[in-house]
């Protein structure tokens, strides 16, 4: 055993059609938790993981992107195709190729199979969604599919584990790579050899009994309702609509237990310790900071539930579809809208995942637009101005006014991404709409398990942010924030003599025509390196601005105190547009391979934010005088 | 609590936060060579102090990226080790769409 774990690891790449299960398939064989949804285009990079066999030997399996063919029409489709033909930088061709097929939709899938047949590398078929297919009515004979394609054929259920130890032996009996092999070539096939292959994929079906075409299936009859060209768009708005509602009316009780306990937490460290300056830095800086940050981390628990439920329910494709339509008025195509959704989480993924789209022009201006749409880091900085502004009063039918602003604020995003798009579409060449072709996959119940994980996830990386990048800018700006101490005789608070005062009130010249002061107009600073640090920094800004009091934990009333109501709107406005994070424009140079976009993007976006909180602090000013 | 420990204790911290800070969002020059040194300095520590992890991560921070497929905002859910990361892509966004051939 211990002379297979020191030979070199066969390299083995999951390949297939997208959303046909690779990523749950590779979660299960390599003990991963990547992405999981049930929609094409979830995977747009390779992913490497490890297994160890029962017999001891190491094997590399690399999940690649979901691809239709070896000619690649799309960024994410070109990953597959370079690591398959060994096109890859600094990679060597796999050794062996697994090919995930969905066992519900053979017909489509065959067709790659048979493509990477004629790649020559040695292969087997995983035939996924064998549960689903025999639920379906559809029996393949699994013994004769192998005997027809030549290569072996295991039946699997990557969400269940199922099958994968049949796959696992297969894998098993690989051994050690052969040291020298000639590199597989790839030719475009001929208009003959593809009517061939269709035609060989028919007979195979046949043969095998997996060309039954389905009747009317029950997602037909939900998508009857849910695809109707007026009920789609009217139950996709309420779906929208609900989901913020949630997250104002679910998370208000465990946001009030987190309040307490850090309010509690502040006042027992300010009994235990001695007056000191470490004193001052834990609960002025990182208590006040990281505690004002930590309090929204229901609302953003509540909001990803929501959007893991629509993922992995089959529901956002077809949210995709409804929105063609009202994309192709501004010159995209619904493709955009799965990059843009997962934008609401965080514009990282968002602007990796445009690499599914085929168009240039469409892929330039989803990247460009992506960070209009809310992320989740914005949520706190939202939910804080909300709270202390908008009063908890229900309008109608249990509506809450603040749920209505939540979800006004995110409908603003979307309304300024169009705007930017129609203007991105419609300037130089190549304009025009792209028609939309996508699939959608059957609906199915969400997986508890995979959101558990999820949602685990989302908790982990919010609380690891917490822990590390916004507890370190809290210390520093505590520091920056209480040094050089006030001179003798000062009057004010001593924050208005030290560096980060001074930062603050140049800054407060730029800002004041939109209404922002000088604790605002520091908050903005560190905010650049993640949205909700700016929350943080209110907090500690606001706590060393106080005089005496221990204010950990209740940043809310203090900035509904000394803020006016179209200050609060301009900064909301501010966050609606605001220059997006640093590591997000580090994204958008990568994908670009160019500078020119990152720069462009943070200037439009600078521009816009500042426009939008001019025109809301006057429009505000002039209505309430 | 005496003054020079009280000073010394914030110090650290703010000492640490800033490293930190520059590690996570300085340039990516200035980062590698601060992952680098870190490294080395947390490779020389005694065994007992359990810094191996630390300098292994380090070393790894200085040879590449941490975080997810991306910068590091880690918002993604994505979880790949920094030891198994992908070369970057370098797609220029005028070649995107356009069939291979051959």
């Amino acid at each position: 055993m211990e002379a297979l774990a020191s030979a070199p690891s066969p390299l083995i790449a999951l390949v297939g059609n997208p959303n046909c299960g690779k990523t749950a398939l590779f979660n299960i064989l390599t003990g991963s938790r990547q992405k999981v949804a049930n929609y094409a285009g979830v995977t747009v990079e390779r992913k490497e993981g490890s297994l160890l066999t029962p017999s001891g030997l190491r094997v590399r399996i690399l999940d690649l992107p979901g691809a239709y063919s070896l000619d690649p029409l799309t960024p994410d489709e070109q990953v597959t195709a370079d690591v398959l033909l060994g096109r890859r930088a600094g990679e060597t061709q796999p050794d062996f190729v697994v090919c995930v097929t969905d066992a519900t939709n053979l017909r489509q899938n065959l067709r790659l199979v048979l493509s990477l047949k004629r790649l020559g590398l040695p292969m087997l078929v995983a035939l996924n969604m064998s549960d689903i297919a025999r639920r379906k009515g559809i029996l393949i004979d699994s013994a004769r599919l192998s005997q027809e394609l030549g290569v072996p054929v295991v039946e699997t259920v990557g969400v269940k584990a199922k099958g994968v130890r049949a796959l696992v032996a297969q894998l098993d009996a690989l051994g050690a790579p052969a040291r020298e092999r000639p590199l597989a070539v790839w030719r475009t096939p001929s208009a003959a050899e593809l009517e061939h292959d269709q035609a060989e994929v028919r007979r195979i079906l046949g043969l095998t009994g997996g060309d039954r075409l389905d009747g009317v299936t029950l997602s037909d009859r939900v998508d009857a309702v849910v695809l109707h060209p007026v009920a789609g768009p009217l139950i996709l708005a309420v779906v929208l609509f609900l989901v913020f509602q949630a997250v104002f009316a679910w998370a208000q009780a465990p946001m009030d237990a987190i309040k307490f306990g850090v309010t509690a937490f502040g006042n027992w460290l300010g009994a235990a310790l001695p007056a000191s300056l470490l004193k001052d830095l834990l609960i002025n800086g990182v208590l006040a900071g990281v505690g004002s940050v930590l309090v929204f981390l229901p609302q953003i628990i509540i909001l990803f539930f929501f959007i893991l439920m629509l993922e992995d329910s089959g529901y956002l494709p077809r949210a995709a579809f409804l929105l063609d339509r009202v994309m192709g008025s501004v010159g995209l195509s619904g493709r955009a809208f799965i990059p843009l959704l997962s934008s609401f989480a965080c514009a990282i993924p968002g602007i990796m995942a445009t690499r599914t789209i085929q168009n240039p022009r469409d892929r330039l201006a989803t990247i460009m637009i992506a960070p209009l749409m809310t992320c989740s880091a914005r949520l706190p900085v939202y939910a804080l101005i909300i709270g202390a502004f908008i009063p908890q009063q229900t309008l109608w039918a249990g509506l809450q006014l603040q749920g209505v602003v939540l979800f006004v604020l995110y409908v603003l995003g979307v309304v300024g991404a169009m705007g930017v798009a129609f203007v991105l579409k419609r300037k130089g060449p190549g304009a025009g709409y792209q028609s939309l072709m996508l699939e959608l996959p059957a609906y199915h119940w969400p997986n508890a398990r995979g959101l558990a994980i999820g949602l685990w996830q989302r908790v982990e990386i919010f609380m690891s942010r917490v822990g590390t990048i916004i507890l370190a800018l809290m210390v520093i700006l505590w520091a920056l924030s209480s040094f050089p101490a006030p001179p003798p005789g000062a009057m004010g608070p001593p924050i208005q003599y030290s560096i980060a005062g001074h930062i603050g009130s140049w800054l407060a010249v730029l800002f004041a025509p939109i209404g922002f002061n000088w604790q605002i107009s520091i908050a903005l600073v560190p905010g650049l390196a993640a949205r909700e640090v700016a929350v943080g920094a209110l907090g500690t800004v606001y706590a060393l601005s106080a005089t005496g009091a221990d204010v950990s934990g209740a940043l809310t009333p203090l900035i509904a105190h000394s803020w006016s109501l179209p200050t609060a709107l301009s900064l909301l406005a501010w966050y609606v547009f605001a220059p997006q994070c640093l590591s997000t424009l580090a994204t958008v140079r990568r994908e670009t391979n160019s500078w020119r976009y990152p720069i462009i993007m943070a200037a439009y976006l600078f521009g816009l934010a500042y426009v939008g909180s001019w025109i809301t602090y006057h429009a505000a000013l002039a209505l309430l005088s | 609590m005496p003054g020079i420990l009280d000073q010394g204790l914030v110090g650290l911290a703010l000492l640490v936060s800033m490293g930190y800070a520059v590690i996570r969002l300085g340039p990516k020059s200035v980062r590698r060579h601060l992952s680098s040194a870190l490294g080395r300095l947390a490779a020389f520590a005694p065994p007992a102090w359990g810094l191996g992890r630390a300098a292994e991560r380090l070393a790894m921070g200085a040879a590449g990226k941490g975080g997810g497929g991306c910068s590091g905002c880690e918002s993604c859910g994505s979880e790949q080790p920094a030891a198994q990361q992908t070369p970057e892509i370098r797609i220029p966004v005028a070649h995107i769409s356009r069939r291979a051939r051959g």
